[in-house]
């Protein structure tokens, strides 16, 4: 009899700390409105604002922007953002999707609507408010990609002009140098999640 | 010719004991695997990515302001690896500089945005002219100068360019003095 009640008033201390644990993830995400995978890697020097989805195996370098506070900015899985890269959502509510195995390197800006997959946005280079990028495409160091154009697949922006061209080989997946990144970060750097953790400790 | 003094801001600046001038403003990961000679600015907003891979930068080397030195990743038939970076002695890197490069030898002066692409090679006494862009693993001969997008050599630099820059850039580093209170503000 002593026993069961003993048992009884673990199990319930037990789902009482288990719905207090639960109630105060729940804030934390409600008040931020950023859901981060768990194998994506965010360094705490990132600065992410409004509804931001990271799906699984991303990596984020320190000093990227996330500016979501027009609208959401959903981001698929296995893309790498290099420092100072600046991912803005300038339309009015409408959400910017970003697909998988996309590399945006130093210093890019990124408002489009759409991005695909396996594309890479070379240093400094600029998709204006509005345009979409299909897959597979690559955009040189300095180029820009003009407001509401649309990019077809395999097309290659380069030179200091812009020009246009078809490629004929698809880009690869940065899969070994995402693998490298997610073990040498985490040894430098503090990540987002972890820093989320602590505070609410 | 003679450079101006540049007064800086004491409180803003860290010094170590072998010369080298850093602002507290910068962005530095990795303080372990970098290794700088002595006698080197590195100005507000610097990125050195040292967490990647070892950067090796030599004496009088002046970094300017938000400029981005990180390693380059070279793919070998199994695992990629990021190479370690060298800057040798006396280069100068101006303003929103993107270095992926993989060597940048001595005396060489890099213009205001120029993005060196991944793995690239500039050898001795060259100067890459503003808003170049140099392709990935490109390498470029001693004495060029370096311009366009992409990137071409387009002419010679002349044979004293390592005499000037040494002059130049021990200039550079000895009119960079702290502020002395109200003073000397003219």
């Amino acid at each position: 009899m002593n026993a069961e009640y003993l048992w009884r008033s673990i199990v319930e201390s037990v789902a009482r700390s288990n719905l207090i644990f639960r109630k105060k993830v729940q804030i934390m995400t409600d008040s931020s409105r950023v859901s981060i995978a768990t194998s994506t890697i965010v360094c705490v020097e990132a600065e992410i604002k409004g509804e931001v989805i990271i799906k699984e195996g991303c990596v984020v370098h320190p000093h990227v922007v996330f500016d979501a506070t027009n609208g959401p900015i959903y981001v698929g899985e296995n893309n790498i953002f290099e420092e100072f890269a600046v991912i803005r959502n300038n339309s009015e509510g409408q959400p910017m999707i970003i697909g998988d195995s996309n590399i945006f390197q130093v210093h890019s800006k990124c408002s489009a609507k759409y991005v695909g997959s396996r594309n890479v946005i070379g240093v400094h280079a600029h998709l204006e408010d509005g345009c979409s990028v299909s897959d597979d495409c690559s955009i040189g160091p300095k180029c820009r990609v003009f407001s509401k154009q649309n990019l077809e697949p395999s097309v290659a922006v380069y030179g200091p002009s812009n020009s246009h061209r078809i490629t004929s080989t698809p880009n690869l997946t940065p899969t070994l140098q995402l693998e490298f990144l997610r073990k040498i970060l985490p040894s430098y750097h503090h990540l987002y999640n972890k820093k989320k953790v602590t505070a609410a400790q | 010719m003679d450079l101006p003094i540049v007064y800086y801001n004491e409180t803003e600046w860290a010094k170590t004991h072998t010369g080298n001038k850093v602002n507290k403003k910068h962005a530095i990961a990795g303080t372990q695997n970098i290794v700088i000679a002595g006698k080197t600015l590195i100005e507000e907003g610097v990125t050195i990515r040292g967490d990647l891979a070892t950067v090796k930068i030599g004496k009088f080397c002046v970094l300017k302001a938000r400029c981005d030195i990180r390693p380059c990743l070279k793919i070998f038939s199994k695992k990629p690896t990021m190479c370690n970076v060298i800057i040798g002695d006396y280069v100068y890197i101006d303003e929103d500089c993107i270095v992926n490069a993989a060597q940048i030898f001595a005396f060489v002066h890099l213009g205001a945005r120029a993005v060196l692409g991944n793995g690239c090679v500039i050898r001795e006494c060259s100067r890459v002219l503003p808003d170049t862009v140099v392709s990935p693993d490109a390498v470029f001969p001693p004495f060029s100068t370096i311009a366009g997008n992409p990137a071409r050599v387009i002419g010679t630099e002349p044979m004293c360019t390592e005499n000037l820059m040494t002059e130049a850039m021990s200039m550079y580093y000895d009119n960079f003095v702290p502020r002395q209170g109200a003073t000397l503000v003219p």
